[in-house]
């Protein structure tokens, strides 16, 4: 029997077969997950935009006036919506770029639990991927996209799952592949597709881990998901 | 008129200014930025209206809809909130008093909660 190997407090064995029913489920075409991406960036431009355009108005009804305390609070804002469209814009531009074969990805070597220590840290506090600690491996990964990557997922499987702010995360090696799960909310409730509602963040972590040789899968219920991402990891790789 | 509204929008910035228009005119405003707090506080207060952005952080904002629509009497308005203009399908639409369109504008805001007034 093949066998994967995972960390609980240690290094135990996990029939492959496991794995496996936990990653394959039908899949939207990548022509329809182009159109929720799309989609997911038109929503995610409106809110900053919403924003922008309530305190220009704002501005323009009170003037400039004494009331400092609400120019520096509205100054804020749109400092703050600006930077969310900029970060918006940068990352379309970006996954344009790896469309285009414009940006090519370091091929590592990475090692996968400091990737994903340093995700923890940019998803901030408002989010904790939960789990067994990632075994200690190194692969040809990008460090900086794969930080983003799972951070983005960890992101969108809050906002599709329950919202609670905890995500479960295990990360396991079977054979050439290294597999992270991400997952949030109890399964039930009628079977969905990816949405726009995922998030730019999903659909800009799939495109990341697709310019690395790997590949996304999906489950989505009502107010459940779970992100099944496949890294390669090549026959041989040695562990740090 | 004073109206009573809830908010529910958990984006922070668009909450604060939604907060600050419709103070500025005279209402009492409650914000809230989850599905799960929204129930919480309708289910201990009395709203006029109810502001109700379709993409919070714990869901989509149906609960809401549905917690409203099992209450007896006459409940609040319900306006919604939603930055994809084809996205709110029947389910919402149906048992909603309005829609605000993100980005919307101030006079947009006041022009939705003066018909409540």
């Amino acid at each position: 029997m093949a066998v994967a190997l995972t960390v609980v407090e240690g290094y135990r064995f996990v029939p492959v077969e496991t794995l496996e029913s936990q990653r394959t489920w039908p899949q939207d075409s990548p022509e329809a997950l182009r159109r929720e991406a799309m989609g997911a960036f038109a929503h995610e431009i409106r809110t900053p935009l919403t924003s922008i355009k309530m305190v220009i108005e704002l501005a323009r009804r009170l003037g400039i006036g004494p009331a400092m305390t609400l120019d520096e609070e509205m100054a804020s804002m749109l400092a703050a919506s600006v930077e969310d469209l900029q970060r918006l814009a940068d990352d379309l531009q970006e996954v344009s770029r790896l469309e285009r074969g414009k940006l090519i990805l370091l091929s590592g070597p990475c090692e996968l639990a400091a990737a994903v220590a340093a995700a923890r840290e940019l998803v901030g506090p408002g989010i904790t991927l939960d789990g067994p600690a990632p075994p200690m491996v190194e692969g040809p990964w990008d460090a900086r996209h794969l930080v983003r990557a799972i951070a983005g997922f960890a992101q969108s499987a809050n906002r599709l799952g329950e919202g609670s702010g905890s995500v479960a995360f295990e990360s396991c090696v079977s054979g050439g592949t290294v597999t992270l799960l991400f997952s949030s909310g109890q399964r039930g409730g009628e079977r969905k597709g990816i949405g726009a509602d995922a998030g730019f963040s999903f659909f800009r972590s799939r495109q990341f881990v697709m310019a690395m040789g790997g590949s996304v899968d999906y489950e989505r219920g009502e107010r459940f998901v779970r992100f099944s991402v496949q890294l390669p990891y090549p026959a041989g790789q040695t562990s740090p | 008129m004073t109206l009573r509204i809830l908010l529910a929008e958990d984006q922070t910035s668009v909450a604060r200014l939604v907060q600050l228009v419709l103070r500025a005119r005279g209402h009492r405003v409650v914000a809230v930025q989850s599905c799960a707090d929204a129930l919480a506080t309708l289910a201990g207060e009395v709203f006029d209206v109810v502001l109700l952005d379709l993409n919070l952080a714990d869901g989509s904002g149906l609960p809401v809809l549905d917690a409203l629509a099992e209450r007896e009497g006459k409940g609040p308005a319900v306006v919604l909130m939603s930055g994809d203009p084809g996205g709110a399908n029947e389910a919402y639409t149906a048992r909603s008093h309005g829609m605000l369109h993100k980005p919307f504008d101030i006079s947009t805001l006041e022009g939705v909660i003066a018909r409540f007034m």
